[in-house]
């Protein structure tokens, strides 16, 4: 089994003592690594692979980076811990295994489980993915997250000191008693060490027992440097020396460096850094510690960047937003129940800072990932609470009665709350497919197009005040409300149909047609065919108010089905965004709308009637 | 006030989408480095150094006797240091042995060597291992005259091929 054979290998080097607080982890973080097509600091993969395994932000006290460096630099020890979630009890049926109190398990005990059933997996494998059950892909899901964090551990195994070194060995490499050796120390002598095994062999054969202790040393530790090349020569997960040579800027874990022969005076220096962080990890010297990973986290590549998401995880700026949006709903609904301005005030200043956190997360990705703001569904939906939340303070600045603050408090904190949902594999940072990934396109058809989105669902919101309070107000007193209603529209119209049409030329551009009628073309040209039906029936007096606001508070279905729902087909070119997780989010948002609009609809159907009736 | 408020955080994230349209794309690619001035024992001892060579590119050979693939490779190399005389084809071997070295190279060379073939002994790998971590031999890297280094072929090298031709050609 490929991790007891590296568990012998190391283990004696375990580090010393279990608390590691005292090391300094700002300078570890900001260490770039290439992870998933970017290079990223090290505490976003730190953070990534935690969320991934534990289905939490970080450790209790302590930072993903600091769970992270023991992944690295003391695999035993880590690999020892109850870190897997693991919450199926399908899964646990499956897998053979005990349940525990807190759902979690350890790496060595999920990997004997694993181990003990391959023909299963192998069967679960095979399976087609729409045959799979949700127990087959949490599996499959456990085997690869298991496979990513054993390479993590095995990243500096080449790096990480060795067991019993022969003091002839240590001589011929110059290092003194008490220092460390490691595998790519050794590599020095490795054409020596191989010509005196093959002395040791022609001479005496296989008959260990007949060795000298120093010819036992030397068939040991040949016998454990093929052992480790052969388990981790592929390790090429944790990608931290850029190559001085491939001209595509590729970057390459330690032991690829090794393997494609990419070495440099560069990556020699790095080595070492490595070579010496780890040595400070396992023998807790913070001041060596914090040397190196100073000179490490001082590599090339957009340094500042680097630090700009370190900070980014850190602040949290979209949570805040959250709270703050929450608080202004919140207080808003109170303000205008109690008719007090002090707490109007204070609901506006909550949105206001709220959006002033919003805006500076936007600038925030944007700067880290240089591109415009919107790629994925989960950028579309906080840009798009950003939009809600902008609309909101503009509606409150025209008229301070709290209409604004509450709408669009509602709209931007649960579009944030929803973002998550969509938060592709924990990575809200995440690359784009190539065909996105046009920054021109980004900063018109999608900003326009999610801009429309923004405003049409504060004028469904704003629709959905209106026929609240049209069951006990008669509509001559809501005149403004639905003027507002209208303007609204209008500003929605105006982007949604902007939007599709520069959709319409990006698609000609890359697909070679203007327009193929998509699912996702279709959800566009959707919104812009009701906006326009209803703003003409409205302006033509085809449609009375109570119909046009009827027809405007659904328009709120009409954008989730065109911006969530049609990734639900699993149909169509725009294949980037299909996801299965909303699908019962959507069908309960609908449904409540859907009952929301005709419940209010008959009151003030039946209370107007009463009301003639009298 | 509250009004230029909202403008500016909408304008805030409205600009830097647009100005994020012009940026280029971040680049991880190769940044040219210039070899470390390092220095080295010839087989008969003496001692050098890389800018003693003056500016002239420099093929940087790691080899060893006991590479099967060196010593296929080690008389085609010979041939191009004697047609690109303008080119210093510095070859470290990484011998423990600096006899085994230089018989090594007379085997094969003839009796004279290209004034601008160069042996240097390495049998600590101070320069192959430590310098520039050539783990396996042979290896080559391509040094331009201002000893930037600018390309390096892990494993044994076509020295017939046009591709090592015209990047020779390219060095001068």
């Amino acid at each position: 089994m490929k991790w007891l054979a590296i568990l012998l290998l190391l283990i004696p080097f375990s580090s010393v003592a279990d608390n590691h607080t005292e090391l300094d982890y700002k300078d570890f973080m900001r260490i770039p690594v290439l992870h998933e097509g970017r290079i990223k600091p090290m505490d976003s993969v730190a953070r990534i692979m935690f969320k991934r395994i534990s289905g939490h932000d970080a450790l209790p006290g302590n930072s993903a980076s600091a769970w992270f460096a023991g992944v690295l630099f003391d695999p035993v020890r880590a690999g020892a811990q109850k870190w897997f979630l693991v919450h199926s009890p399908d899964v646990l049926h499956m897998l053979s295994l005990p349940e525990s109190a807190e759902g979690t398990y350890s790496y060595e005990e999920l990997e004997g489980a694993l181990a003990s059933h391959t023909p299963l997996l192998k069967l679960v494998a095979a399976k087609d993915k729409k045959d799979q059950t949700a127990a087959d892909q949490e599996v499959l899901r456990l085997f690869f997250l298991m496979n990513n964090f054993a390479e993590f551990m095995e990243s500096f195994s080449l790096l990480m000191p060795l067991a019993d070194i022969d003091p002839q060995v240590r001589e011929k490499l110059g290092v003194k008693d008490n220092a460390d050796v490691t595998y790519f120390d050794l590599l020095k002598i490795r054409q020596t060490l191989r010509e005196e095994l093959k002395n040791i062999v022609v001479r005496k054969q296989d008959h260990i027992d007949k060795y000298s202790a120093h010819e036992q040393s030397i068939a040991s530790l040949m016998y454990r440097m093929d052992l480790l090349e052969a388990a981790d020569k592929e390790n090429a997960l944790l990608r931290v020396i850029p190559s001085s040579w491939d001209e595509s800027g590729q970057w390459f874990s330690p032991w690829s460096v090794i393997e494609k022969g990419d070495g440099s005076p560069a990556s020699a220096a790095l080595f070492q850094h490595w070579h010496l962080l780890a040595q400070a990890y396992l023998h807790k010297d913070a001041a060596l510690w914090k040397a190196e990973s100073e000179a490490l986290s001082a590599t090339p590549a957009r340094t500042w960047a680097l630090k700009l998401e370190v900070l980014y995880h850190r602040l949290n700026p979209l949570g805040i937003s959250l709270a703050l949006y929450i608080l202004a709903s919140v207080l808003g609904f109170v303000a205008t129940i109690r008719r007090a301005p002090a707490i109007l005030t204070a609901s506006y200043g909550a949105l206001l800072t709220g959006a002033g956190f919003h805006a500076a997360a936007l600038c925030a990705r944007m700067a880290i990932l240089m591109r415009p703001p919107v790629g994925t569904l989960y950028e579309s939906m906080i840009f798009v609470s950003f939009i809600a939340s902008a609309f909101g303070l503009w509606l409150e600045q025209n008229k301070k009665n709290g209409e604004g603050l509450i709408i669009t408090g509602l709209i931007a904190s649960l579009l944030l709350a929803c973002a998550s949902v969509f938060a592709a594999d924990e990575d809200t940072l995440g690359v784009l497919v190539a065909v996105l990934n046009t920054r021109f396109w980004l900063a018109t058809h999608v900003v326009c197009i999610t801009t429309g989105y923004g405003a049409s669902l504060v004028a469904a919101m704003l629709a959905h005040i209106y026929l609240i309070k049209r069951t006990w107000q008669p509509a001559s007193m809501l005149a403004l409300l639905e003027q507002r209603i209208y303007r609204v529209a209008i500003v929605a119209l105006f982007f949604t149909t902007v939007g599709t049409m520069l959709g319409g030329i990006w698609a000609d551009q890359s697909w070679g047609r203007f327009w193929g009628w998509d699912p996702k073309e279709n959800g566009a040209l959707l919104i812009v065919l009701w906006l326009i039906w209803l703003l003409h029936g409205r302006v033509g007096g085809q449609i009375s108010v109570l119909g046009f606001v009827i027809g405007m508070a659904s328009l709120s279905i009409v954008v989730m089905l065109a911006w969530v729902g049609v990734n639900l087909l699993s149909v169509g070119l725009h294949s980037y965004g299909f996801t299965s997780v909303a699908a019962n989010g959507l069908l309960i948002f609908c449904t409540t709308e859907a009952v929301f609009i005709v419940v209010t609809s008959i009151a003030i159907y039946t209370l107007r009637k009463i009301k003639h009736a009298a | 006030m509250r009004r230029n408020v909202i403008l500016l955080f909408v304008a805030a994230v409205l600009l830097t989408s647009f100005w994020m349209v012009f940026q280029e794309t971040p680049q991880t690619t190769v940044q040219m480095q210039e070899a470390p001035d390092f220095s080295w024992q010839g087989a008969d001892a003496s001692h050098h150094r890389l800018s003693e060579l003056g500016a002239k590119p420099v093929v940087l050979h790691f080899w060893a006797s006991w590479c099967a693939p060196c010593r296929e490779e080690f008389p085609a190399l010979i041939v191009a240091a004697r047609r690109n005389k303008n080119i210093i084809f510095l070859t470290v071997s990484g011998d423990e042995d600096g006899a085994r070295a230089e018989a090594f190279i007379h085997q094969y060379a003839g009796q004279e060597l290209p004034d601008n073939l160069l042996v240097a002994v390495d049998s600590t790998h101070a320069l192959a291992f430590d310098m520039f971590q050539t783990v396996q031999y042979p290896e080559t890297i391509l040094l331009d005259s201002a000893h930037h280094l600018r390309r390096k072929f892990p494993g044994p090298v076509d020295w017939k091929g046009k591709d090592v031709q015209d990047y020779l050609n390219q060095l001068r």
